[in-house]
């Protein structure tokens, strides 16, 4: 299920422009189930640089910085 | 050492030029081969210009510029803001990261499957990185291919891809100085200009020497070449009045136009008899230039008061760097090879970085109407230049010589520039010290066999 609270769905024709839209502060839920903030969006439609806000999976990475690719991201939250 | 061009019958290179006669083949500019060689032996190894630091003032700044005929990114890192040089191609399938002339960016990511590099070179994103690769691709051997060795010299940017190459400061040898002073902004401070955005880029179906070596101060073009502008007067005062231009005031110097066969530099050398600089002249029509550039003479004259300025410089006219760009004290000049016959010339014009707008609009005014392919000056130039490659291809023209003998056996070494061959102030001492150091690169298997790495070698090949 892409639709988010926000009504921005990841899967719609316009999922790369909200993708390539979204602004630094935003969140994002990976498929994995961990919760992501957008650090840096480089406006490519592909990749966001991320901070790590919750992993139920491997709590200890919450903090760390990473890169997410639009196809790992299943909704905006 | 020979080298042997195949396509025509087993030719050695050196045997292109006939030095007691000062001559060159014309399959100098127009063998495909030679060429090709040329891509390999001079342009993968020389240092060559990539740009200006103003170019890309902030982090995550880009430019898109050229080494050879390769397309290299200049980017200053959004997290340390050093510059680095990278070949735009994906390490993964050699698609172009960067597809933009210049911009602000995060990360360049290849279009093609998606790999990510950061503004550092490093490979950062690797879509389906752990289903596809089982997260065991190691990313740290997979980022954009760097330039060997980079130079940051007052604040132009050089690169080479050759790391057993000499430093930038060896290469250019005694014109460091002179390149240095002409980055110097109007009042004499060092690393003082920005360059105009966008750079001016445009294409001459031509083979880039033959700009590129005959522009190393070509002195008796101008009068038939640019009759008409000269007639015309198009300099920034808008008038033919020789009292009103700066390249005219009287200052002692020596004028001679030099070359330096080893490192294959060389154009018009100025030495200056006496500490100080020249009075400033009234030169611009528009209001309000002529008062800020003479207040910043004033400083120069302060700053030079008690010594003599390094040669060359502003107003000593125009020197090339080995192998493909020119220097003026206000123009950069690179022609990039794209083919045998395919030339793009680019045009960098400085101004001073602390200069209020009217003076930068009416100096980027000025440079518009003079330079480039709709600037009167050039276009006379680009005329020459365009004519030349076809003109000089078919197979009866190939048979003949061009002329190179203007001043041979004049030439004379000074203490005063170690290198250097001075000659009178109209030779082409200049481009034959450029085809010195052409064949010397064109044989030589690395930088071992070349000056200044090997410095008992002597590649001058022109009495």
């Amino acid at each position: 299920m892409a639709e988010s609270s926000s009504g921005s769905n990841l899967e719609g024709s316009n999922a790369s422009l909200i993708y390539r839209d979204l602004p630094v502060g935003a969140r994002v839920k990976h498929r994995d189930g961990a919760i992501l903030e957008v650090t840096g969006n480089p406006r490519d439609g592909a990749w966001l640089l991320v901070r790590v806000v919750e992993d139920p999976n491997d709590p200890s990475r919450v903090g760390q910085e990473d890169m997410v690719f639009f196809t790992d991201v299943e909704a905006v939250v | 050492m020979a080298t042997i061009l195949r396509s025509i019958g087993d030719r050695s290179l050196r045997s292109l030029f006939d030095v007691e006669q000062g001559t060159v083949s014309r399959e100098m500019y127009t063998n495909a081969e030679i060429y090709q060689m040329e891509l390999e032996q001079i342009f993968a190894r020389c240092w060559l210009f990539l740009g200006h630091e103003s170019q890309i003032p902030n982090p995550g700044d880009f430019v898109v510029t050229r080494m050879g005929e390769e397309e290299v990114i200049l980017v200053r890192d959004r997290r340390d803001k050093r510059i680095h040089a990278f070949l735009n191609s994906c390490r993964h399938k050699g698609m172009k990261v960067c597809r933009y002339d210049d911009g602000n960016t995060l990360v360049f990511t290849c279009p093609f499957h998606g790999w990510s590099y950061d503004t550092d070179g490093r490979l950062v994103g690797v879509a389906y990185d752990d289903e596809a690769y089982n997260k065991a691709l190691d990313k740290s051997q997979w980022g954009l291919h760097e330039v060997a060795q980079l130079c940051d010299y007052y604040g132009s940017i050089w690169a080479t891809w050759d790391p057993k190459a000499p430093s930038f400061e060896d290469y250019v040898g005694a014109y460091g100085p002179s390149i240095r002073h002409c980055l110097q902004s109007s009042d004499g401070e060092d690393n003082g200009v920005e360059v105009f955005n966008p750079v001016m880029k445009w294409r001459l179906p031509t083979n880039w020497k033959v700009a590129a070596f005959s522009f190393a101060t070509d002195a008796t073009h101008a009068a038939m070449t640019h009759r008409s502008v000269n007639a015309a007067a198009i300099g920034p005062q808008g008038e033919k009045d020789p009292n009103r231009s700066p390249m005219r005031a009287e200052f002692p110097s020596e004028d001679y136009t030099v070359g330096d066969h080893q490192l294959g530099h060389g154009g018009a050398y100025k030495f200056y008899q006496q500490p100080g600089w020249r009075d400033y002249v009234d030169t611009w029509q528009d209001p309000g230039v002529d008062e800020y550039y003479r207040k910043t003479n004033e400083a120069k004259q302060q700053k030079y008061g008690n010594q003599i300025m390094p040669g060359n410089g502003y107003g000593g006219g125009h020197f090339a760097i080995f192998p493909n760009v020119v220097i003026d004290h206000w123009r950069i000049l690179p022609w990039q090879p794209h083919g045998v016959g395919v030339t793009e010339s680019w045009r960098l014009f400085q101004v001073d970085k602390q200069a209020p707008k009217h003076v930068k609009d009416a100096q980027r005014h000025y440079v518009m109407r003079y330079c480039g392919p709709a600037g009167l000056t050039e276009s006379d130039d680009m005329e020459n230049w365009n004519y030349v490659f076809p003109a000089s291809q078919g197979t009866m023209a190939r048979r003949l010589p061009y002329n190179f003998e203007m001043g041979i056996r004049r030439g004379h070494p000074d203490d005063r520039v170690p290198g250097f061959t001075l000659n009178f102030r109209m030779s082409e001492e200049p481009a034959r010290a450029r085809f010195s150091r052409w064949l010397a690169l064109m044989e030589a298997k690395s930088w071992d066999d070349l000056y200044p790495v090997n410095t008992h070698v002597n590649h001058k090949i022109f009495p």
